[in-house]
């Protein structure tokens, strides 16, 4: 991290490899009401942020400025990872809250064959879905089904 | 004067729409060279034209994230 605080401004660089170009964009996003943004990238393939404060700040403030940007690019990060990783069960989810609409409204245009290789081809999609430490892409009625406990009332 | 946005990083709609919301400040050109969206800004609004290449650069980045 370059301080230059006589432009009032941090050069910060990061790798793309490390800090994907989507949690470069929040963070950034995050600093829009206090700082000037500017993003480049350098030969290296390094992606070159440049903050320029809004209010003059010291070089002890514009190294805390710098820090508080790294924090945020490190949560977004870390919010881009753990939603690429839901992205199937985030899908499954939103699929079995529109089964259970049309199931609602009587059918809907699906009949029951219909249905029935809907839920197919969501149970094949959970099969394909890894990470899933905790069992939350099992549906409840499989789980209960497995531990032999009656749906509580 | 003119600023040079990175293709890489910039996309093109970000910065169209960015011009279109600043277009009573100043006029827009934009064209590309290098890997660069170089875009021009002419006939600047005298009261802006401190301050109207750092909010323009943080417009993108709203433009981006919308």
């Amino acid at each position: 991290m370059i301080i230059e605080e006589s432009s009032n401004q941090i050069i910060i660089s990061v790798n793309p490899k490390i800090y994907p170009l989507e949690a470069i964009y929040g963070a950034a996003y995050v600093f829009l009401s206090r700082a000037y943004i500017f993003l480049d990238e350098n030969k290296k393939k390094e992606i070159i942020i440049t903050l320029k404060s809004r209010k003059k700040l010291d070089k002890k403030q514009l190294d805390d400025l710098g820090g508080e940007f790294h924090n945020e690019l490190l949560n977004y990060t870390l919010r881009y990872e753990i939603s690429k990783n839901n992205k199937k069960i985030r899908e499954y989810i939103v699929g079995r809250a529109l089964i259970g609409a049309i199931g609602k409204d009587g059918g809907g245009d699906m009949d029951e064959e219909g249905m029935k290789d809907m839920e197919e081809y969501i149970d094949e999609d959970i099969e394909e879905w890894k990470g899933d430490d905790l069992g939350i892409s099992l549906p409840w009625e499989k789980q209960s089904k497995k531990t032999g406990k009656k749906k509580a009332l | 004067m003119i600023i040079s946005f990175n293709k890489r990083i910039y996309p093109k709609r970000a910065i169209n729409n960015a011009a279109r919301a600043y277009k009573d400040l100043a006029e827009f050109k934009i064209s590309e060279k290098d890997g660069y969206y170089i875009t021009k800004l002419s006939n600047i609004d005298k009261d802006v034209k401190g301050i109207i290449k750092d909010e323009f650069c943080n417009h993108i980045i709203s433009e981006i994230k919308s």
